[in-house]
């Protein structure tokens, strides 16, 4: 039986897929229970909130208005980001039947969704090696298992929208070269732009930014604007509409944000410097480690080391590559790659609140860039025989370094995570869905025992959303407690019997004390005042 | 081609991810991506980019028509409501073109 090419093909994108999907679900394979740091715990609140109460909801549930009440800076009480992140978990959460394994797999196609739109984006402008290569690596791309780690999931499907906002345009463009006026795909680019803004509106300014130079360099080129103006509007207007329509109370936080200042108190006087260094410096950042800055450990291998530098050459020879034959295809990407290094600088300009944080898709744009570098070296022969030994020896070293550096780093720190104890544990998860079912709505609770106030309490703030009650995280709350949860859990993972002892000490206080929850190393007391 | 492809798809998610795995992947391809593909499948546009606009088309849209209609109906009514509502739109698409065509 003969399979055509394109069916090999689709075989080949489909075990990928299926590939980065085994890789980025490691945590989760032999471990159900919630992962995450810094803001994974809030992106489960609002949609486990919704299923859970069976309706949809735009104001913060009381348990976590001592986080976010006031982030949307026009609706205080209402909720922080569009919903409908939260509300695709909240749909998993009902399709799968499980509270956390379901939810945590939604968040896994999202997070990797990336893989897709980018081989989508890359086949169309330069065929199939290029494209497959590029999202092979993207599998192990530090920069979004990272980001999915840490919980910023929001951001990390927004910036996945980005190559095919470019490939509608370049659609487009490629219709209105031939004076054929279709504004289809700008309709549908606007939709993608909108669904930017609902995820994130980081991910909206990140093609916005590619989309604008990349038609600056077709105007140069052409020596005319590269759209029609009508269609600019058409355009417009449709993601306003749909970004009013689906996200009413969160368009002006985005203006407010977008045009506050970062204050000059603390900003440098002079930061041209930054134009010239690509990580310009930045070290001791309080929210991100010093590897994230480092080209050889978030491009090569967390553990560094020579090969860890490997895709710097190919990345050097795909920008010559582009920049020497600058075919319209290739500007797509030379846009991309220009407006990624403004939008990582806007501190120069007085933005500097979110450049940092721009970095967070350095590996779309770089990853495509680098397979097309490889893949340029057979080019240099003129012989046909030489050529293809050339390509498929490159793929070749390619595939191998992508495995053994890269992914190999990756399996260690996703596998790392299924037994961390950075997670929540099985005794945690039962006394947080007891208090759910028992305590009251407005109850306030502090934890003596859980591991995390030294790591932006993310336990805590996950022991918070699972009970969907407020569990205290600021010392200025403590007076609030009505309930304590003492927990032994941790400190018996660790085998740290000071640990367990001081502990001890602390529950001697509360003899008088009534004791509603005993169970696998928690308890929980009912108490009239604190007295830490 | 299209079996083949989600035959993978319910293989991988049953065997890495349990009963739990195969109901989450398998039920939003069906109940999510599955009405935006044959939504998608009425418009004059290629395979690659009917699959991958539905795709990313539906997991902003999708949840935006749940989420609104969440606040008139229970949510998991509201789910099966825009499930339904964007087949019955994909329909009415497609007996539309049918008859522009025959016009």
């Amino acid at each position: 039986m003969k399979i055509g090419l394109k069916k090999i093909e689709i075989i080949a994108v489909v075990i990928l897929y299926l590939a980065a999907l085994w890789m980025w679900t490691l945590p989760i394979q032999n471990n159900s229970m919630p992962f995450g740091d810094v803001d994974a715990s809030s992106h489960f609140a609002i949609g486990d909130y919704i299923t859970s109460q069976d309706k949809s909801t735009y104001r913060i549930p009381y348990y976590m208005t001592f986080r976010y009440s006031g982030q949307n800076s026009i609706f205080p009480d209402y909720l922080w980001y569009p919903p409908q992140y939260w509300t695709n978990g909240a749909i998993a959460q009902i399709v799968g039947g499980e509270r956390t394994l379901s939810f945590f797999i939604m968040v896994a196609i999202l997070s990797s969704l990336v893989i897709l739109s980018s081989y989508f984006l890359i086949r169309n402008l330069f065929g199939f090696w290029p494209a497959f290569l590029s999202s092979f690596l993207l599998v192990f791309s530090t920069r979004d298992y990272m980001i999915y780690l840490w919980g910023q999931w929001p951001q990390s499907l927004s910036f996945a929208f980005t190559p095919l906002a470019l490939y509608c345009f370049f659609k487009y463009h490629q219709n209105y070269k031939e004076n054929q006026s279709r504004p289809v795909y700008l309709c549908i680019m606007s939709l993608f732009l909108a669904a930017q803004f609902l995820f994130h509106p980081q991910g909206m300014i990140a093609s916005i930014g590619a989309l604008a130079l990349y038609s600056a360099f077709l105007a140069i080129r052409y020596k005319k604007i590269p759209f029609k103006i009508k269609h600019f509007i058409l355009s417009f207007i449709i993601l306003v509409a749909i970004a009013s329509a689906f996200a009413p109370f969160n368009i002006g936080e985005f203006f407010s944000e977008l045009f506050a200042k970062q204050e000059t108190a603390t900003a440098k006087s002079f930061q041209f410097d930054k134009l010239l260094k690509w990580y310009h410096g930045i070290k001791n950042d309080p929210g991100l480690p010093d590897f994230y800055f480092e080209y050889d450990k978030v491009h090569g291998s967390l553990e560094g080391g020579l090969l860890s530098w490997w895709t710097l050459p190919f990345l050097l020879l795909g920008l010559l590559a582009l920049a020497f034959r600058r075919k319209e295809e290739d500007i797509v990407m030379l846009g991309w790659f220009v407006s990624f290094y403004f939008l990582t600088r806007l501190a120069v300009f007085g933005y500097g609140t979110r450049d940092i944080r721009m970095f967070a898709y350095e590996a779309h744009v770089f990853y495509p860039i680098i397979a097309i570098g490889l893949l340029s070296i057979s080019s240099i022969s003129k012989s046909e025989p030489i050529k293809k030994f050339l390509k498929y020896g490159m793929i070749a070293v390619f595939l191998v370094l992508a495995v053994s550096v890269n992914g190999a780093s990756a399996y260690k720190i996703l596998k790392g995570q299924e037994n961390s104890i950075a997670r929540i544990n099985p005794a945690q998860y039962e006394a947080a869905e007891w208090i759910k079912a028992n305590l009251p709505e407005n109850a306030d609770v502090y934890t003596y025992g859980t591991l995390g106030f030294q790591n932006y309490a993310a336990k805590i703030k996950w022991l918070g959303v699972l009970s969907q009650r407020h569990f205290i995280v600021s010392n200025d709350e403590i007076n609030m407690t009505d309930y304590l949860f003492i927990d032994y859990t941790d400190a018996s993972a660790l085998r740290d019997q000071n640990y367990a002892n001081a502990i001890q000490n602390f529950e001697k206080n509360l003899q008088n004390s009534t004791n509603v929850y005993s169970k696998n190393g928690i308890k929980v007391y009912k108490i009239d005042e604190i007295k830490i | 081609m299209g079996a083949i492809v989600l035959g993978m798809l319910a293989v991988f998610s049953a065997l890495a991810l349990g009963y739990a795995g195969f109901r989450t992947i398998i039920g939003t391809i069906i109940i999510i991506l599955l009405p935006f593909y044959l939504l998608f499948s009425n418009f004059n546009i290629s395979k690659g980019e009917k699959l991958i606009f539905s795709i990313f088309a539906a997991i902003a849209i999708f949840p935006s028509l749940v989420y609104w209609a969440g606040f008139i109906l229970p949510f998991r009514a509201a789910l099966l409501g825009a499930f339904a509502a964007i087949l019955l739109a994909s329909f009415a698409f497609k007996i539309y073109f049918r008859k522009s065509q025959s016009v």
